[in-house]
């Protein structure tokens, strides 16, 4: 597959260009993030409640305990990204290796793995979240740990579903009479053509951890030492009425990043969908 | 069929069409200048090979083309004077149905699952109930009736309110073919409408089509890639290649006397089961079947017993090295599950297989102890290649995987890329650059990377047209030559296996009706299935019944 024709796909869709350039700032803003933010998001440097633009250095305001938003904002970027990244790649270590196993062998292995997989997805996702990080004590890596364990399943699914009809393709039979070994075919042979679906769900997925880490955060649950933007709506519901910036910016940052994810997702649904390609019809 | 007709006015008239692609496609025009006419109460067969254009002027005469992307650019199609190009949509389908049928290639899809038969045909007189005045029920069901008794469909009070999945491919085809013409249309025009089907199954809706053309003096466009089927059922012919029209005229005289190269190739290309000289008696038995038994089940329950079909029962018959077996029988016939036991890709429930002798266990320890020396060809060449893989990698693969260093199997892989006539650059680019012709013969390089003894071939060249077809049989026949292998040759086309096999095993539900040489086979068989069989081949010969049409009389 030469790249042409996936970028031109991709950049048909203007959603996923305009999703590309949001997601790209966010990185940009996240990587950069201890040089461009001019205070540090826990220290109170200036008067509480001051509204944005109000004194020169401070253009989002600060919150009730006089700590700058903008800054804090910079910092929840990093702290937001890194857990949407990391447990999406937990997550698809999980699931593909489950799914992957349950789908080539099939039968009673498939079976077995099926019903495992069930138990996870029959409690609500979100509430075994909150008991996992409630017990691990709030921590980055619990609550990567937590948005891992619950957004497996359907990965594994997924990845189930695509092997079950890649494995009965002739190609794979090829293989299997050339006496490849099993790792081989499932990673070298299978592996590669399921690739588009996962690419796809996986940029959902991060989406999706986005939201829950906010969730936690906004519930007290949040890492106490990382500003994150959950965190910051949280804190500042009590005064909604009286400082709507404090919760409106933090909550425009989770509702940009979340929706510049979808339309990549989507672009690359789009992007990715080469099926058909190289087929006469 | 007399030459009075041949002054009548033609039903359809097509003058100068042009059909244009989307840009970006392989060529500017699908069709280019194409001219044709189907005179009354005669049929006309478009043949040429896929991407030829063929179906494109069906489409185009039932306005069924996907525009804007395809559209027509010149000429007009006169449909009993009216130019059917300038009508509109509205106008156009008052036209279909009633004055034009169709029938499609798929006759598995081209019926809805979940309506019965006769609401389907039924459905025709709805739609043209503002011209003809609506029929009462009792009125329409008999026409119904009438109309699947005339195709030749038995029992039609109990068809008429069964659902389609009731029905094997030819009655669906059957059902279609009467679908099209309930409403007696002066035209009626077939894409492929055998393709799909079995060759004894073909053989009877040829016969159906061309008893209904007699007896309504329908016209029919007939579009196909099989010249034995132009023998059986054309009156004049339109031989197509990449969009042009080469060569048109009567039957015999384009099939006995071919004026264009094009035509003469395809026609030298079809397979004339010209058997080839035995080779010696070799002493070493490769591979010997001795009482295979395979059955299905399926939808075995925890409460319910399930559906058991027998694929194979009792299959004996063995091979010695250089010798080709045919394995033939129409679509499930079991060949195919035969094929895959035989390779160890499927597991089987009684009997031996034995390998040079020895005998190999079910499942991965059958394809540990074959060790890659049994080796397959697969029936979609549009499948049987991993699109992530670059070709030379995909034929490397497997001598990599039995211990053969990188850089030797990959030169190996050259090599083999050379022998079945694909450049050495091949080998550095992905399946989707290849034509269905090129991706067999890399399938076959890659069986033959292993260095096999036994090389099992599930319809290898089913699924190419029929020019590429005989180049990938001469590759065949080459490489069995040259490396001595014994092969079994799983097809449905007696013409393919006449020409490949030395001995034919004919399979019928699971079951061998006939084995034993190929000549005796073809041309003395004693099992009544065989001489179905043979008898359903499409020939090109001329048919024998003497109201034979002189080839001068048609202009």
């Amino acid at each position: 597959m030469t790249k042409s024709p996936f970028w031109h796909r991709f950049t048909r869709n203007k959603g996923a260009v305009a999703g590309t350039a949001v997601l790209l700032l966010v990185v940009a803003v996240a990587l950069l993030g201890p040089w461009i933010a001019t205070n540090d998001p826990w220290a109170m440097v200036q008067q509480p409640f001051l509204r944005p633009g109000a004194e020169a250095g401070f253009a989002l305001g600060t919150d009730t305990l006089g700590r700058d938003i903008l800054s804090g904002m910079i910092y929840g970027a990093r702290i937001s990204l890194l857990i949407g990244a990391v447990s999406t790649v937990v997550a698809l270590l999980i699931g593909i290796t489950l799914g992957a196993v349950a789908g080539y062998f099939g039968g009673l292995v498939d079976s077995a793995l099926m019903r495992f997989t069930e138990i996870f997805q029959a409690v609500p996702s979100f509430a075994l979240a909150i008991v996992l990080v409630a017990i691990f004590q709030p921590s980055v890596a619990s609550i990567v740990t937590a948005i891992a364990i619950v957004s497996w399943p359907p990965v594994a699914r997924l990845v189930r579903s695509e092997f079950l009809t890649l494995r009965q393709r002739d190609f794979v039979q090829a293989a299997l009479l050339s006496g490849q070994s099993t790792p081989r075919i499932i990673l070298t042979q299978i592996l590669p053509n399921a690739m588009s679906p996962i690419i796809v769900m996986a940029s959902l997925m991060v989406a999706t951890a986005i939201l829950l880490e906010s969730s936690l955060s906004f519930l007290g649950l949040g890492d106490p030492n990382q500003m994150s933007w959950g965190y910051m709506v949280g804190s500042a519901r009590t005064v909604l009425r009286q400082a709507w910036w404090m919760a409106l910016f933090p909550g425009l940052a989770i509702v940009l990043t979340v929706l510049a994810l979808n339309l990549v997702g989507e672009g690359l649904s789009d992007g990715l969908n080469t099926r058909l390609h190289g087929r006469t019809k | 069929m007399n030459a009075a007709i041949n002054a009548a006015r033609p039903v359809l008239d097509i003058v100068g069409l042009s059909i244009a692609l989307p840009a970006g496609a392989e060529r500017a025009l699908a069709v280019e200048c194409a001219s044709l006419s189907v005179l009354p109460g005669q049929t006309l067969c478009v043949v040429g090979e896929s991407g030829s254009g063929k179906s494109m002027i069906a489409n185009a005469v039932m306005g069924l083309l996907p525009r804007p992307q395809v559209a027509p650019v010149a000429g007009r199609i006169l449909f009993e004077g009216t130019d059917l190009l300038a009508l509109s949509e509205p106008q156009m389908r008052e036209l279909r149905g009633r004055r034009i049928g169709m029938v499609f290639q798929e006759p598995m899809t081209a019926l809805n699952p979940v309506m019965r038969i006769g609401e389907q045909i039924g459905e025709v007189f709805d739609a043209h109930a503002a011209m003809l005045g609506s029929l009462p029920a009792a009125e329409k069901r008999r026409r119904i009736l009438a109309a699947l008794a005339d195709v030749g469909l038995p029992d039609p009070e109990l068809l008429i309110d069964s659902y389609p999945f009731r029905l094997s491919g030819g009655q669906r085809q059957r059902v279609m073919i009467a679908c099209a013409l309930v409403l007696e249309p002066v035209l009626l025009i077939a894409d492929e409408p055998t393709t799909a089907l079995d060759v004894t199954t073909q053989a009877q809706i040829l016969a159906l089509v061309r008893e209904l053309q007699q007896r309504r003096g329908t016209a029919v466009l007939f579009i196909t890639h099989d010249f034995g089927v132009v023998s059986e059922i054309a009156d004049q012919v339109v031989v197509m290649q990449a969009g042009q029209v080469v060569e048109a005229g009567p039957v015999r005289r384009v099939l006995d006397a071919p004026q264009h190269a094009y035509t003469r190739k395809l026609i030298k290309a079809i397979p004339d089961g010209q058997q080839r000289a035995a080779p010696a008696d070799e002493p070493l038995r490769v591979l010997q079947v001795q009482d295979l038994c395979k059955t299905y089940r399926s939808g075995n329950g925890l409460f319910k017993r399930g559906r058991s079909v027998q694929a194979a029962k009792d299959i004996s018959f063995e091979l010695r090295r250089g010798q080709t077996l045919g394995l033939v029988g129409e679509s499930g016939s079991g060949k195919s599950s035969v094929g895959r036991c035989l390779v160890g890709l499927a597991p089987f429930d009684s009997g031996r297989i034995l390998f040079k002798g020895r005998n190999l266990a079910q499942g991965a320890a059958f394809r540990r102890e074959a060790a890659g020396k049994i080796q397959m060809v697969f029936q979609d060449p549009y499948a049987s290649l991993n699109p992530r893989h670059r070709i030379g990698a995909a034929i490397a693969g497997g001598p990599i995987a039995q211990g053969v260093g990188k850089s030797e199997a990959m030169a190996r892989a050259l090599e083999l890329l050379k022998l079945v006539g694909l450049g050495a650059d091949a080998a550095q680019r992905y399946p989707h650059e290849f034509s269905g012709g090129q991706r067999q013969r890399i399938g076959i390089a890659r069986a033959l990377a292993m260095q096999p003894e036994l090389l099992v071939a599930d319809e290898p060249v089913s699924a190419l047209d029929v020019s590429v077809q005989a180049q990938v049989l001469d590759l065949f026949a080459q490489v069995r030559e040259q490396f001595q292998l014994a092969m079994v040759f799983i097809t449905h086309d007696l013409r393919v296996a006449g020409q490949m096999c030395d001995h034919i095993a004919v399979m019928q539900r699971g079951e061998v009706v006939e084995y034993g040489a190929t000549r005796q086979v073809l041309g003395d068989p004693r099992h009544a299935y065989t001489r179905t069989l043979i008898e359903a081949v499409p020939r090109l010969a001329a048919p024998p019944q003497p109201p034979q049409q002189p080839t001068f009389a048609v202009a």
